[in-house]
């Protein structure tokens, strides 16, 4: 695969801010490959308003809802090209803000997986936030006022971008479901 | 030889050739020449080539600016792609760290309580 980078973006949401992606870009420099995404709302709205009407509806109220995008996914040659200390920090920065509340914590000797989701104002979910490290790879993706994975799949098949079932919440025909989050966290 | 009949006379008098008088023929042909189309007045003209370049840049304008738009909405659904694989790659790799343990399946909805 070539080497991916995207880089975009002038506005970041001040959501976005609280995070901090600086050990993801610093560590971008030593990856074989990176991909960075950096969305804000005036860049989700453009798309929107260019969808035509009816098929643009969705994804035009879920694009009053998104307030930023942001991804980092490194990859490296070789293990052992981060401290994966470091990563776990940030997870626990982030938690530690209080903000933040982990749903799902799988932790293996080197590497783990957090998803976590922020508590909006009114009580519901308003901010999702994955945090992945293996020894050869990095990802964090930072989703700003969608606090569900399903809204955000109903991204795939519309705006021209490919649909994508499974782990994003199933296939859209299903529609959400009200089953509680399975969690095992092992801290 | 009859005595010619005046009235004869006055029809031979009428039928008589005249000559035209000199230059009447440039006359004729000069008045039936086809008129010149008139010339637009200069500041008409003038107007009309400023109107005409403006109205062209403004269009100009117009496409480069919707153009521009398309561009960059082409690049952010891209990269709404690009997050949507991204995330489903790892969440799919954590959903089967979490199947080899027992969870079934990665479900996350819309969270409703929260477990502090």
């Amino acid at each position: 695969m070539a080497r991916m980078m995207i880089l975009a973006a002038i506005l970041l949401p001040l959501g976005a801010q609280q995070i901090d992606y600086s050990l993801f870009d610093r560590l971008a420099e030593k990856a074989k490959e990176s991909a960075v995404v950096n969305l804000g709302p005036e860049q989700l709205s453009l798309l929107a308003s260019m969808q035509p009407k009816e098929a643009g509806k969705d994804f035009a109220d879920l694009a009053k809802t998104l307030k930023g995008i942001q991804v980092r996914s490194l990859e490296f040659d070789s293990p052992g090209q981060y401290d994966l200390n470091e990563v776990r920090a940030l997870g626990g920065k982030i938690k530690a803000s209080g903000n933040w509340v982990s749903l799902i914590t799988v932790k293996e000797k080197d590497e783990f997986t957090e998803i976590l989701v922020r508590k909006g104002a009114d009580g519901k979910a308003d901010g999702l936030l994955i945090l992945a490290a293996e020894p050869k790879e990095l990802t964090l993706v930072h989703i700003d006022g969608v606090g569900d994975l399903a809204s955000l799949a109903k991204l795939g098949g519309i705006a021209g971008i490919p649909e994508i079932a499974g782990a994003l919440g199933g296939s859209r025909k299903e529609g959400p479901k009200k089953v509680p989050a399975p969690k095992k966290d092992d801290e | 030889m009859n005595p010619v009949d005046p009235f004869e006379r006055q029809l031979r008098e009428a039928f008589r050739r005249v000559e035209p008088p000199a230059g009447l023929e440039q006359k004729i042909l000069g008045r039936i020449e086809p008129r010149r189309p008139r010339r637009l007045p200069v500041w008409l003209a003038a107007a009309a080539s400023v109107v005409a370049v403006v109205g062209g840049s403004l269009g100009v304008a117009r496409w480069q600016e919707q153009r521009q738009r398309q561009l960059e909405a082409e690049r952010v659904r891209q990269q709404l792609a690009l997050t949507l694989r991204i995330t489903s790659r790892t969440l799919a790799k954590a959903d089967e760290r979490l199947k080899s343990i027992g969870v079934e399946r990665i479900r996350l909805q819309e969270v409703s309580s929260w477990h502090e």
